[in-house]
């Protein structure tokens, strides 16, 4: 069923999973930045703006997951596309704890 | 509920941010450890929120570090996720279980992990004071997954307990128990407790007990702090890192057990 993989071409589908954690980190990053500097200046939207890069940042895990859905199910690695399954269930899970013990 | 901030208030939030962001990337342990007793201690943020900003700021080290070290393929993909698996379930369900704990007993646990880690990274320090940077990973089979995953289910539970990363634990198992080399171990390890804090910091977040108003400086510079220290990473002297934290450890962890003792933590 799983396909051996040769280095290059494991370094290759890697690559996918590296560029969505560096998207999510420069995106984060920036707003947070923006966000910070707006509150120095007292602008009133610079909280707004910091919540939106939390709320970037913490999409990145879940983007990053996905990221490697894509690539097992090009690999046809049907176990880890469970096990990829199975953390997105519990990450979605505890999201929905968190509003029920509010 | 404290909306704005002082221009110095922020400045010291940035700072404490560079300061871990920089320790994570060096030494490749951190960023929660010292985020949430600093904020607790010295910025009056309850228990509950200090956790909240380490989570999200152990998110941030893992991103961005992981960015990097999964492109110079230093990181086990496969093997991190299969752990992640693990501890991202102790993570929910111990991030639940923290919501109906008192801020006391949060703060209990976590003198008990600061001393744990210090006396971790004494040992660490010790033992390689003599010994030169591994540069070349060698080939590698992870062995022990029953182990591993053990483990794995703890750590994450810490994570979802105390906001930190839970790499004290998941480093020395991959490397004792599993046969993982150590700078892979490491590697790995960071790139899992993205992840896993992401597990936490969703109760957290809904729970409205991540205050974005302390998080987004501290996570600013947490993020320049781990990108700088990446740089310098090369030329510094991994030993003296680990002696550093050594020492914030160890005075963290006798400060809260004093406010716990005088009863000045909420």
């Amino acid at each position: 069923m799983t396909r051996q993989l040769s280095p290059e071409e494991l370094k290759k589908s890697e690559r996918l999973i590296a560029n969505t954690l560096k998207v999510g980190a420069y995106v984060s990053f920036v707003l947070l930045l923006v966000g910070v500097g707006s509150l120095v200046a007292k602008q009133s939207n610079g909280l707004t703006i910091a919540r939106i890069g939390i709320i970037a940042l913490l999409a990145a895990p879940v983007m990053r997951i996905l990221a490697a859905v894509v690539m097992y199910a090009k690999e046809r690695d049907t176990k880890m596309i469970l096990v990829s399954l199975w953390i997105l269930a519990v990450i979605a899970c505890s999201a929905f704890a968190g509003i029920v013990t509010h | 509920v404290v909306t704005t901030l002082s221009l110095a208030g922020i400045i010291y939030l940035l700072c404490i941010g560079v300061g871990a962001g920089a320790f994570g990337a060096l030494a490749g342990v951190g960023g929660g450890a010292i985020i949430t007793p600093l904020l607790a201690l010295y910025f009056g943020l309850p228990m509950h929120q200090a956790i909240g900003v380490g989570l999200v700021a152990v998110i941030a080290t893992s991103t961005a570090s992981s960015s990097v070290h999964v492109e110079r393929h230093i990181v086990n993909v496969k093997l991190g996720m299969i752990l992640e698996s693990a501890t991202t379930t102790g993570a929910a369900i111990a991030a639940i279980i923290a919501g109906y704990l008192s801020a006391r007993w949060l703060a209990g646990i976590f003198i008990a992990f600061l001393a744990f880690s210090c006396y971790n990274m004494l040992k660490r320090a010790w033992s390689t004071r003599n010994e030169q940077l591994q540069t070349e990973i060698p080939p590698y089979t992870p062995e022990n997954y029953p182990a591993g995953l053990l483990a794995s289910v703890f750590a994450g539970a810490l994570s979802g307990l105390l906001g930190v990363g839970g790499g004290v634990i998941k480093v020395p198992v991959m490397y004792l128990f599993m046969k993982v080399p150590l700078r892979a171990a490491t590697a790995t390890s960071n790139f899992t407790i993205g992840v896993t804090a992401a597990a936490s910091a969703y109760v957290y977040y809904m729970r409205g007990d991540i205050n974005v108003l302390y998080a987004a400086p501290v996570v600013a510079g947490v993020f320049a702090g781990s990108l700088g220290g990446a740089r310098v990473a090369p030329k510094v002297r991994s030993t003296h890192i680990l002696w550093l934290f050594v020492l914030i450890t160890g005075y963290m962890a006798i400060q809260m057990s004093i406010k716990l003792a005088t009863g000045k933590i909420h």
